[in-house]
């Protein structure tokens, strides 16, 4: 259960964004952080290894550790364009994260995943192995990934009310249209704009603009963790 | 005890030549390893900065 106050994100708190990083799914990514931040939770992935020295794996694998909730995305199955060869790193942190879940300690057995892909039933065709996860579509649409998300959190056990899929997708278009020009006042090219800039924008901007009904008493936006 | 003939100066200058150069603070060492990334302070400002503007510009 999430607490609601700004502050260092726990475990129970913490989602582990498991999705491509490519510009086509960008608007996607963009707008699930948005949703994660904006229902009080953290979103990790493994953009956070990108500047360590660490061995990439090791740094998965710690972030891994450290996310009760677990966001994978499978829907980029078509064969990479410059060497017509499929990219496995999606379906491998998946399984590592259902294998934590499986064969981890007491506070890993507790993991629980969200699996998105474009449409509901399509993962029989390629990856038929994972049947019985909760396994949505977003069609690709960022809007209705949002929803999914928000219908996926609501669903946990809490003590507070989430807000609709709807409202979080209008706060988000409003954070789209002031993006702009919050990185031209921080002097910060859009294509120069890093996932941990982007966060702490996203997690800033809420911070700024607390939700005029604020149904589960939260304190805002927790902060992403330091780089 | 002799006294030595070179001069304090002297044997200062000679010290430091032989003495290895000194490490960088470790703040320093620190922020060269990390990526620059705007402060919270500097998103908040251009936050507010921008929905300030908007906010002029409906009224």
């Amino acid at each position: 259960m999430p607490e609601r106050a700004t502050g260092a994100a726990t475990y129970d708190e913490s989602i582990f964004f498991n999705c491509p990083f490519d510009d086509a799914y960008k608007s996607i990514f963009e707008a699930l952080v948005f949703a994660a931040f904006d229902c009080g939770y953290v979103p990790r992935c493994a953009l956070e290894a990108d500047n360590a020295g660490q061995v990439r794996v090791e740094k998965i694998l710690a972030i891994i550790r450290g996310c009760r909730l677990g966001v994978h995305d499978i829907s980029r199955t078509e064969l990479d364009g410059a060497n017509a060869l499929p990219r496995f790193n999606m379906p491998f942190e998946l399984g590592l994260f259902v294998g934590a879940a499986r064969f981890g300690d007491r506070d890993q057995r507790r993991k629980i995943c969200l699996v998105l892909d474009r449409e509901r039933y399509r993962f029989q065709k390629f990856i038929s192995d994972i049947a019985g996860q909760d396994i949505r579509e977003h069609g690709d649409e960022p809007e209705r990934a949002i929803a999914q998300l928000r219908a996926w959190l609501a669903a946990l056990p809490r003590k507070d009310v989430l807000p609709g899929g709807t409202a979080i997708a209008g706060r988000y278009r409003a954070f789209r249209s002031e993006l702009p020009d919050i990185l031209a006042a921080m002097g910060v090219h859009p294509q120069e704009m890093v996932f941990a800039d982007y966060t702490n924008i996203v997690s800033t901007w809420l911070s700024e603009k607390p939700r005029s009904a604020n149904p589960g008493g939260r304190g805002g936006p927790k902060r992403p963790p330091a780089a | 005890m002799k006294k030595s003939t070179i001069s304090r100066s002297k044997r200062t200058a000679a010290k430091a030549a032989t003495k290895p150069a000194s490490k960088p603070l470790v703040a320093v060492r620190k922020a060269a390893q990390k990526p620059v990334h705007a402060t919270r302070s500097a998103i908040r400002r251009a936050v507010r900065s921008v929905a300030e503007e908007r906010h002029q510009a409906d009224a």
